[in-house]
């Protein structure tokens, strides 16, 4: 019977600790989910557009084409060695590896994106210059 | 007979209880042991992503399809000109660490050795050399 009640006590004991585990990952995910959301999409969107402008840069192709971003606030920024995606208060900048000979051609800098209405981005490529509007 | 069957439910009663207790033990860890690795794997995979690979791949590929560096027979990414190469004009910033190995020798390097750095992407590739192609990859960290 000791041995039993030990083990009982060594539950509990574990079963608390599982408890106050439970609430702080709850909390993290709520946090990230809800405070931190914004963010994650700034960080998600500058790390689209990086990568795909990073692929056109590398590619021998000319090609156009059109991103369809979804209805939040937002804006773009793209420089010639990162691009900024802001979104709320949450800003991340990601880099871009362009070399010399490529002309990155971008109207309307920074471009706005607005809840009310669908944007479109315009993204094309012709030999050395790549435009985005 | 009678002190037999007295130890007999006595066994009886006690084992069942501590192998119960035993078992909640272990489901309780390992419900809270998959708990942690989901949330670790979730919390990885959203936030605490700050990891160099993406970047030095994204990096890489610019290296691969870079015009100053191609080939101009062939004009076709991953297959980069021996001579170009040996002129050391990349066209590019370079922010990272650039190791050419060709036929398994190491023949350029550009900014940092990559042989002692964690973060490495490796890329095979094709160089020509003297008209000829031969193989190589390309180190980046």
């Amino acid at each position: 019977m000791k041995g039993s009640s030990f083990i009982t006590y060594l539950l509990l004991f574990f079963s608390g600790i599982f408890v106050v585990i439970m609430i702080y990952f709850a909390i993290n995910i709520l946090i990230i989910n809800i405070v931190k959301s914004n963010y994650i999409a700034s960080k998600r969107s500058a790390e689209f557009f990086a990568s795909t402008l990073n692929s056109l840069f590398s590619s021998t192709a000319n090609v156009s084409f059109i991103v369809i971003l979804p209805k939040i606030d937002a804006k773009f920024y793209f420089y010639e060695d990162k691009v900024i995606a802001e979104i709320g208060n949450d800003v991340y900048s990601e880099k871009i590896f362009k070399p010399n000979y490529i002309n990155l051609k971008v109207k309307n800098n920074p471009i706005v994106v607005r809840k009310e209405f669908q944007t479109q981005i315009f993204i094309t490529k012709i030999n050395n210059e790549i435009k985005i509007e | 007979m009678k002190s037999k069957s007295n130890n007999l439910k006595l066994q009886i009663h006690v084992i069942p209880e501590v192998s119960l207790d035993i078992l909640m033990l272990i489901i309780s860890l390992s419900f809270a042991l998959g708990m942690f690795i989901l949330y670790s794997e979730y919390n990885l995979e959203l936030i605490k992503n700050d990891s160099n690979l993406t970047k030095i791949a994204n990096f890489l590929e610019v290296v691969l399809g870079n015009k100053c560096l191609l080939y101009e027979k062939f004009n076709s990414k991953g297959i980069l000109d021996y001579q170009k190469l040996s002129s050391g004009n990349l066209c590019m910033n370079l922010e990272y660490g650039l190791n050419f190995y060709v036929e398994g020798r190491k023949e350029f390097s550009f900014l940092k050795d990559c042989s002692k750095e964690k973060e490495v992407v490796r890329v095979p590739l094709l160089i020509a050399k003297n008209d000829k192609i031969v193989e190589g990859y390309v180190e980046a960290c």
